[in-house]
Parts: structure tokens; C-alpha cells; sequence
């Protein structure tokens, strides 16, 4: 067995162009799969973090009637005392804010675009969300009372206010259906401009307070207040897995304490997302299987010269006693010789795409177009995943295993006395 | 009883409709350290005979006793396993595997064989190197060594695992003729010394001149077997 690595092994490094071309296609299947691996888990974790961050939470507390009924965004089923809901959220040591959120028509007074409103606490938002900390212009909303007869405020995101060409100081007529379905509308003094990550909040958000919005949408008086949803927010978890695992597991534990309300965690409510994002992961093993696939051909084009470049030799080692099996093992170490340099050099250099992606990063605002509705901008930072990496030099050496077993058979079929007398 | 010993040998070569006989009901004994060389012209069946003894081909007909082991009747994974206990082999080009050292290429039919233990392979194979002369070399590559020196390395490789006999296919026909003289020279003390079998096939009067034995071969058949 030595000896036959031996001769398998130095024959690689004998032939040195064709290892090296058969190698370098190989590293580049393995590197180019670790780099889109980190790609995905860092672009997985900006777009969960942006969507916690800025639209969804990790947790939504809802009533199970609003959920059903969630494209009406039906205020009539809103919490009816969010505050009681809130108070479990503190118990167990969670960061949680209520929010009322309605459709409303904003005007300029000139042109009317739909927007998603939010109503929201300026107290307590910014522990769950980062809207707060993501104003380009202006400021965010006052936390105080606000003064008797001063205009009430909102804050809109800087695309809704460039489409309508709105500035910070100017005024907005905001027009609303009420729980009661009678249509109601009031001005609003824009204070700030947000613009985040997560392109439907600068596109149509627009904040105000709680008690603006539940003063706009006419909410009936409740000792506990009047909500739409109650948000949370959880630690950081490693990755996308975690993410979705640890949100499930505390939503586990809300439910007993909520019985009759519903806990959604981010797994549930990013579910648009997450779909693309595995259509999309597919399309990326695809490519890379695409990838490897000409690595293999490569290999068995690389190991086919071998055998037709040796064939008096396999006579000699078939003189000598060698069995078919034995030339099969000898090129087939030969090519697992090619796929192991190949692999290792592949890990070598997807490590160090790695290494770029996760203390550099790629800056996609280029790209923002192109991301369409996904949650993504800025810089995306790769994920470090030795399992990725494992996964790829071990397909790389299963790869060249089963390229080099088709020209190693055919080597072991050759008659010695037709490989003697070769020329 | 003879070492080897053929009897009524006969390989038909089937080429469509074609048929070419080889070798045409060859009988012939080898005893055990002989020096015997197998003439002919081209064409006539020398490689084929060789190849038969050397169990890389079987017979159509008749039967090949070696050792006083029937061998005819057995499958290609037997006649590997015979081959690598019993036979050896010289060829003309050499046919050193590039790629190992001449430590590495002599020791070779015993790692194949796998019946020694390291430390014993490696003395068996100082012993063999010494022997052909190229103590010294061993860690050269055949790149590095002359067309003799290289033949003395197919001679040691040949010799190392003490074969019952040593097939030689025109062994001195890529050399010069002092060099051939040499290699000849060698294989004959070889002989001489350790007892070792060898056939040789071959066109060299030299190597015909050492020979104790010329077995003429004709249109596959044997029609002169001269003992000096």
C-alpha cells in the first residue's frame, strides 16, 4: 500500500502542469463554495438582523384573529390589553415595545401615496428596534407629551419623503379608516427622516407616537392601551439556525404564559424571506456541483493521460505480479492524490475568502437594486463554517475518487502482454 | 523433474476469420539453472514462448508444468499470484518505473510480494544492488543513470526476490556492445554463482556465445535445442 501511494504521489508531482491545472480547477470549485457559503450566512444574517432590527422583531405577540386576518390589518382585533402582554415580556427578562400599525394615505396635498404607519412608544422602541438610531435628517420622536397645540409629529422614511417631495419641517396630511370604520385624517410636522437597511421602511414607513395613532385611528379607551402587536426582541445568535431555533424556544415559553394570545418568532414571520433565500442556496450548490463536476472531468482527463502515458509500466507491475486490483488502487490513489491537493488548496483559499469576507466584507449598496425587497445594505460580512469547509474537501476527495476509479479500471483491464509490447 | 517444462504448446492468435499460430505444439524442459537463450527470426514465436513462460499468456493447447505445479489451467488471478512468487523479468527497454529511486525499483517485486519484513527487504536489496555494481547509487533516479547502469538495475530488481526463473526479452539490444558484454558477463556470474535460471530471447551473437543452450525457433515450432 505504501509504495503504491508512493509512485502515486510522486507521479502527481512528476506531471506538475497537468496536477497543477487539475488542482486549480478543483480549488477553485471548493474555494468559490466556502466564499458563497460565507456569502449566504453573512447575507442570511444581515437580513435577519435588518428585518429584527427594523420591521419584524424577533417575537410578535398578536391576537390569533389579527394574524388570520393580517392583510386587512384589522384594528378591530387588535391586543386589548397590551400592557398585561407586555408585563409577561418583562417578567421573563425581555426587551418588548407595543406597536399599533395601520394603513394610512399620506398626502403632500398634491399627491396621496398608501404607506404603512406605526404607532409607536419613543420610550421603549429603541430596546427592539433601530429606527431611532437610523434618522438622516431631523430626529426622532419626542418621548415627552407633547406640547398643547403644537402640531403632532411624525417620522417617514427619506425614499416616501423624496417621492413625495417632502423635506423635515414640512407638513403631511395623514388619512386613516378607524376601528370604526369611519374615515378620519390629521396633519403632522415630518421631524425626521430614517433611511435603514430594510428598503419597505424607507419606502413607506412613517412613525408616529402611540397616542398620535391611537388618537388618529379613534382607539377606544382601554386601561391597558390599544395595540396592534407587541414586539420583542432576543440576543444575537450565532447564525441563521440559531436564530430561528432560539426565537422558536422562547416563543415556546411565551405561549404557556399567553395562552390566548399568538407568539410568532422570527422563523414564522421571516417565512417570505426564508423561502427565497433556500431557492437560493439551491441555485448556489447547483452551480457549485456545476463546478466540481468539470473538476471531476478534469481529473478523469488527468489520470487517462497518466495511464496512457505509463502503460509499459502497468505491464511491468503486472509482470511482476500486480493485480488488477492493485493497478486500480494505484491510479485511483493517484487520483485521490490530485483531489487531495486539490481539496486542501480549495479549503486554503476559501479560508482566506473567508478571512476577507468576515473582517472586510463586500459593500452591496452598489447592488441595492438589484437585492429588490430583500432586507440588505451596506456591508455584508461573511460567516465562519468549518463544517462548509469540511464539506467541500471531503466532496473534493469523493469527487476525484470517482473520477479516477473509470480510468484506473481501464488501466487494470490492459493485458500485460499488449501493455509490454505498447510503444 | 525439470523446472519447467512444457508440453505440446500451442497459441492460436484469432483475428476475425484469421488464425496465426504462434507456437505449434512446443515441448520443451528447462532445468533448474540454466542459461539458455531462445533464437529465431522475427516473427518466428520467441516473444510468445517467453511470454508463456512467463505466465503472462496461456497456452491454446497443451500443457505447462512448473515446479511440478500444473499452471494451464489457472484463472489470470493465480498466474499473477505465480508470477509474482516464481518469475522474474529482464526487458529490453529497461522499463525501470521513473518515478522510484533504484533502491526503490529494485526493492519493488518484494513489496509487491509482501512476504519479508522491512528490514530484511532493505538487506536484500544492499545485497542486489552491491551485486549488479551500483552500490552507491541507490538513491539516483533512472533519469540520472546510463543505459547500462539501468539494466543492472532491471538485472538486481529481477534477482531481488529469487525467482525460479529469469525471463529475458532481447536484454542486451538497447546497449552497446561493451556495455552489452557487461550486462552478459553479469547475468552469467549471476548464474554461475547463485543458480538462477535464466532464458533469454535474443538476436546478439554475444549473448548466444555465453548461452549453454540455444533453442531455435521456427514458424512456432522448435527445430533446434543445441546443449554446449
Amino acid at each position: 500500500m505504501g509504495t503504491l501511494w508512493k509512485i502515486a504521489i510522486r507521479n502527481t508531482i512528476r506531471h506538475k502542469r497537468r496536477t497543477v491545472i487539475t488542482a486549480v480547477v478543483m480549488m477553485a470549485g471548493i474555494s468559490v463554495f466556502i466564499l458563497f457559503d460565507s456569502m449566504l450566512a453573512g447575507m442570511d444574517r444581515m437580513a435577519i438582523d435588518n428585518m429584527s432590527d427594523y420591521s419584524l422583531s424577533s417575537l410578535k405577540v398578536r391576537t390569533p384573529a389579527y394574524v388570520d386576518d393580517i392583510t386587512g390589518t384589522p384594528l378591530d382585533k387588535s391586543l386589548s390589553d397590551p400592557a398585561k402582554a407586555l408585563s409577561v415580556l418583562a417578567g421573563k427578562g425581555m426587551a418588548a415595545t407595543a406597536r399599533l400599525r395601520f394603513v394610512a394615505s399620506l398626502s403632500n396635498y398634491n399627491d396621496v401615496i398608501p404607506v404603512i404607519a406605526d404607532g409607536v412608544d419613543p420610550a421603549t422602541d429603541a430596546a427592539v428596534f433601530k429606527i431611532a438610531s437610523s434618522i438622516v435628517s431631523g430626529s426622532w420622536l419626542q418621548s415627552a407629551p407633547p406640547i398643547l397645540g403644537a402640531p403632532k409629529s411624525v417620522v417617514m422614511g427619506a425614499l416616501l419623503a423624496k417621492e413625495l417631495g417632502l423635506k423635515v419641517g414640512d407638513t403631511v396630511l395623514a388619512s386613516v379608516q378607524t376601528v370604526d370604520d369611519v374615515t378620519n385624517a390629521d396633519e403632522y410636522a415630518i421631524v425626521g427622516l430614517v433611511q435603514t437597511p430594510n428598503p419597505q421602511v424607507n419606502e413607506s414607513g412613517l412613525f408616529m407616537s402611540l397616542a398620535d395613532a391611537r388618537s388618529l385611528i379613534v382607539a377606544p379607551s382601554m386601561p391597558g392601551g390599544f395595540a396592534t402587536e407587541i414586539d420583542a426582541a432576543l440576543p444575537r445568535a450565532a447564525n441563521l439556525t440559531a436564530a430561528i431555533a432560539e426565537g422558536e424556544k422562547a416563543a415556546v415559553s411565551l405561549r404557556q404564559a399567553l395562552p390566548n394570545l399568538r407568539v410568532d418568532s422570527i422563523g414564522y414571520l421571516a417565512q417570505d424571506y426564508l423561502s427565497v433565500r433556500n431557492a437560493k442556496a439551491k441555485y448556489s450548490f447547483v452551480l457549485i456541483f456545476v463546478v466540481l463536476f468539470i473538476a471531476g472531468v478534469g481529473i478523469v482527463n488527468t489520470i487517462l493521460m497518466s495511464v496512457f502515458s505509463r502503460i509499459r509500466e502497468i505491464g511491468v507491475l503486472r509482470a511482476y505480479g500486480m493485480t488488477r486490483r492493485e493497478i486500480t488502487r494505484l491510479f485511483t490513489f493517484e487520483g485521490l492524490a490530485l483531489g487531495l491537493f486539490g481539496s486542501v488548496l480549495g479549503v486554503a483559499l476559501g479560508a482566506l475568502f473567508d478571512l476577507f469576507m468576515v473582517v472586510k466584507g463586500i459593500n452591496i449598496e452598489g447592488f441595492s437594486s438589484a437585492m429588490g425587497s430583500l432586507p440588505l445594505g451596506g456591508t455584508i460580512h461573511g460567516e465562519w463554517n468549518p463544517r462548509t469547509m469540511v464539506i467541500g474537501f471531503v466532496f473534493g476527495l469523493l469527487v476525484s475518487l470517482v473520477a479516477a476509479r473509470i480510468p484506473a479500471r481501464k488501466a487494470a483491464k490492459l493485458e500485460p502482454t499488449s501493455a509490454l509490447r505498447f510503444q | 523433474m525439470a523446472a519447467l517444462h512444457l508440453e505440446n504448446v500451442t497459441k492460436i492468435y484469432r483475428k476475425g476469420d484469421n488464425e496465426v499460430r504462434a507456437l505449434d505444439g512446443v515441448d520443451l524442459d528447462i532445468e533448474a539453472g540454466e542459461f539458455l537463450t531462445v533464437v529465431g527470426p522475427s516473427g518466428s514465436g520467441k516473444t510468445t514462448l517467453l511470454n508463456i513462460l512467463g505466465c503472462l499468456d496461456t497456452p491454446t493447447e497443451g500443457r505447462m508444468i512448473y515446479d511440478g505445479q500444473e499452471l494451464r489451467s489457472l484463472g489470470e488471478k493465480s498466474l499473477s499470484a505465480y508470477r509474482r512468487d516464481r518469475i522474474s523479468f529482464v526487458f529490453q527497454s529497461y522499463n525501470l518505473i521513473p518515478v522510484l529511486t533504484v533502491r526503490e525499483n529494485v526493492e519493488l517485486p518484494l513489496l509487491i510480494e509482501r512476504k519479508l519484513a522491512n528490514g530484511e527487504v532493505r538487506a536484500r536489496t544492499d545485497e542486489m544492488i552491491a551485486a549488479v555494481g551500483l552500490a552507491g547509487k541507490e538513491g539516483r533516479f533512472p533519469r540520472e543513470l546510463s543505459g547500462g547502469q539501468e539494466q543492472r538495475v532491471a538485472i538486481a530488481r529481477a534477482l531481488v526476490k529469487r525467482p525460479l526463473v529469469v525471463l529475458a526479452d532481447e536484454p542486451s539490444a538497447n546497449l552497446d556492445s561493451h556495455t552489452a558484454e557487461e550486462i552478459v558477463e553479469l547475468m552469467r556470474k549471476i548464474n554461475a554463482e547463485r543458480g538462477t535460471t535464466f532464458v533469454f530471447s535474443t538476436h546478439d551473437r554475444l549473448v548466444m556465445e555465453h548461452a549453454r543452450r540455444i533453442v531455435t525457433i521456427r514458424d512456432g515450432r522448435v527445430t533446434g535445442d543445441e546443449r554446449k
